[in-house]
């Protein structure tokens, strides 16, 4: 029960407090909590959310919570973009590229100023990104046989997934990859601030589908135009590029 | 003066009185103030130590795990001062309205 107690609180304190001022709340709930009972607990102290409400700096927690949206909205926003804008659109690339650059570069700057390292890697990181990764590799793997115009493979690939199939998996991929991201997120702000390299690598992994999405429905390509693939290629490598080095810094 | 500031004042009297365990701070003031909770008393000590009126410090291991006591500064001792100021104006004002 006090556990419990405990490990509520903790959760309830490193969401709401910065890294530093939460150790330190924590530190003395040890000895505050110590061989009391659940129900005596909440009588002498009140709930964790009451314990840690009370302590809060709402400025300090504002300015997290305007972090966490913006984080959040740099992998929900290509999405309702891309439900929106089914044909191709000139900006959709470059906005893509601008929310990978805001979304790494803010997660780093904050988590770096503001996350800790917490002994050795978790391995639900190690999984996520393996996850995401593999992801990734179905994406360039289908984007590869369409920008290399493959298109016996491409019938072979057809007969084994209809196309709605492949929609189905890319909508619900970049899905599913945005979550684990959003879920790094929320990690790396309840412990190890490693787990922000899941973020980085989900939102790359959330646009790259994305992006691959938009070319299949808009089919805006035209193979008699030689080196049609080029700027599609570009900001796939872009994207991939961008979500590895983040990922890559976001762990050491 | 209100509730928070009385609870201010006791941390800081006792805090006055030496080094004290945040625990135990937080054990002799809800002893005092039965109605209120632990958490808002510990509320009070984080606020004077963000206030730099206290600061924290690592205690003397005993075999067991290291604990951590608050003492007062120099800028917490002027607040108690103030405090306490405020305390005994309150106290006449009220005593020359024959509140005892």
């Amino acid at each position: 029960m006090k556990q419990d107690y405990m490990s509520r609180l903790a959760r309830t304190a490193r969401w709401y407090l910065p890294p530093a001022e939460a150790s330190v709340v924590l530190e003395d709930y040890q000895e505050i909590v110590q061989g009391r009972s659940e129900e005596v607990l909440r009588r002498d102290v009140g709930t964790p959310k009451d314990a840690v409400g009370r302590i809060v700096e709402i400025k300090a927690y504002q300015r997290w919570l305007a972090v966490f949206a913006s984080l959040a909205a740099c992998v929900a926003l290509p999405m309702v973009i891309a439900h929106n804008n089914r044909y191709w659109r000139p900006l959709i690339a470059p906005a893509y590229i601008g929310f990978l650059c805001l979304g790494t570069i803010l997660s780093l700057w904050w988590f770096r100023r503001n996350g800790r390292r917490e002994g050795p890697l978790s391995r639900g990181v190690l999984l996520l990104l393996a996850l995401i990764l593999l992801g990734m590799a179905w994406v360039w793997l289908y984007a590869g046989l369409v920008l290399t115009e493959s298109w016996e493979l491409l019938g072979i690939v057809s007969a084994l997934i209809p196309p709605q199939g492949v929609h189905l998996t890319l909508t619900a991929g970049s899905f599913a990859i945005g979550l684990a991201g959003i879920f790094g997120l929320v990690m790396a702000r309840l412990g190890d601030r490693r787990w922000q390299a899941v973020y980085v690598l989900g939102l790359s992994g959330d646009l790259l589908s994305l992006s691959f999405w938009l070319l299949l429905c808009s089919m805006n390509m035209d193979p008699s135009v030689p080196g049609w693939q080029t700027p599609f290629l570009l900001q796939y490598a872009a994207i991939t590029l961008l979500g590895l080095i983040g990922t890559g810094v976001s762990l050491c | 003066m209100l509730k928070k500031d009385l609870l201010e004042l006791c941390l800081l009297h006792l805090m006055a009185q030496g080094d004290q365990y945040g625990y135990d701070l937080l054990r002799q003031l809800h002893a005092a103030f039965p109605d209120t909770q632990e958490s808002a008393i510990y509320a009070i000590l984080r606020g004077l130590c963000r206030g730099s009126f206290t600061e924290r410090c690592q205690g003397e291991a005993s075999g067991g795990p290291e604990r951590k006591y608050y003492r007062l500064t120099e800028a917490g001792s002027a607040r108690y001062g103030d405090l306490l100021a405020s305390w005994r104006g309150l106290r006449e004002a009220l005593s020359a309205l024959g509140i005892q």
